[in-house]
């Protein structure tokens, strides 16, 4: 067992999990969402540049991979930035609504991601999936159930949960077609 | 280093400088005026957690199996929540637990 190794995926889930606490923290207006929607904007627009720049004048560069980019690709890279920007964006806007703990657990569900894998990929749809889905549902009403809420407001909270988890979804296909071509 | 890797790390560097410079130094546009130097420094510490957070993540898959990894996803929940109750204190019952507990076994489920 690599030790160090080990202390990095600590120090990532550590990283992550204060990362996810501390948007409720910058949460106090409603800037930040279009702040990460135009950061990622702003990042889609430089990659664009760039790989314009290096195809027309730089051709024979070391970061070949941006110059390659085929149509697909370069198409999947506009909807991974859209999926990652509006996943994050509508994580955020749940956090209006509900606590950590609560928005935590319905994110990361992994029905749409299967979902995608399956209908977009082609991957195939495991025996197993069905028993993941019925402990995701049962998680997800038992959390939601003790709210004492009204039912529009139940209904908001669900929705800006799927938004993220959908978009989710996209971000992993994007992102399979691109990794073999770019590397982790 | 990863392209993919190196991709997270200038948008996050590049942009969060730019950004932040941008609202600086411009009034600019309504849009973004709202926004103070406190939330700028949140806004940074948020990049540099997002940085330590994937660069960790892509140099421990170097060093370690994807079985060892694949416990960081649940660890990162375990954290979240953990911090929510300490940094924010946030309200746990009963219900909610196990309804976490549920989700965290369908989590382990679909990497197992």
């Amino acid at each position: 067992m690599n030790l160090f190794g080990l202390f990095l995926a600590l120090l990532s889930a550590f990283s992550f999990g204060l990362g996810n606490v501390y948007w409720k923290v910058t949460m106090s207006d409603d800037l930040f969402p279009r702040v990460v929607f135009f950061r990622g904007l702003l990042a889609l627009i430089l990659m664009i540049l760039i790989a314009t720049i290096l195809k027309n004048v730089y051709p024979q560069n070391e970061l070949t991979y941006i110059s390659q980019l085929t149509g697909k690709e370069f198409a999947s890279y506009i909807l991974l930035f859209l999926s990652c920007s509006l996943g994050i964006v509508f994580y955020l806007k749940s956090l209006e609504f509900e606590q950590v703990m609560v928005s935590i657990p319905l994110s990361t569900i992994n029905i749409f991601s299967i979902l995608t894998s399956v209908i977009i990929l082609g991957e195939t749809f495991k025996p197993s999936y069905y028993l993941l889905f019925t402990l995701s549902g049962t998680g997800v009403y038992l959390i939601l159930s003790n709210q004492g809420v009204s039912k529009k407001y139940g209904t908001k909270v669900l929705f800006t949960h799927c938004l993220p988890l959908s978009f989710g979804g996209v971000h992993i296909h994007c992102s399979n077609i691109l990794l073999p071509k770019w590397g982790h | 280093m990863g392209a993919l890797t190196m991709a997270i790390m200038v948008e996050a560097c590049v942009c969060t400088t730019a950004f932040c410079w941008y609202c600086a130094t411009a009034n600019w546009r309504n849009l973004f005026s709202g926004i103070k130097q406190k939330q700028l420094k949140h806004y940074a510490v948020l990049a540099i957690v997002v940085i330590v957070g994937t660069m960790g993540y892509n140099m421990a898959i170097q060093r370690i199996d994807m079985i060892v990894l694949n416990i960081t996803g649940k660890l990162t929940f375990l954290t979240s929540i953990s911090l929510g109750i300490l940094l924010l204190k946030e309200k746990i019952d009963t219900k909610k637990a196990v309804g976490m507990l549920f989700i965290l076994a369908s989590l382990i489920l679909a990497n197992s």
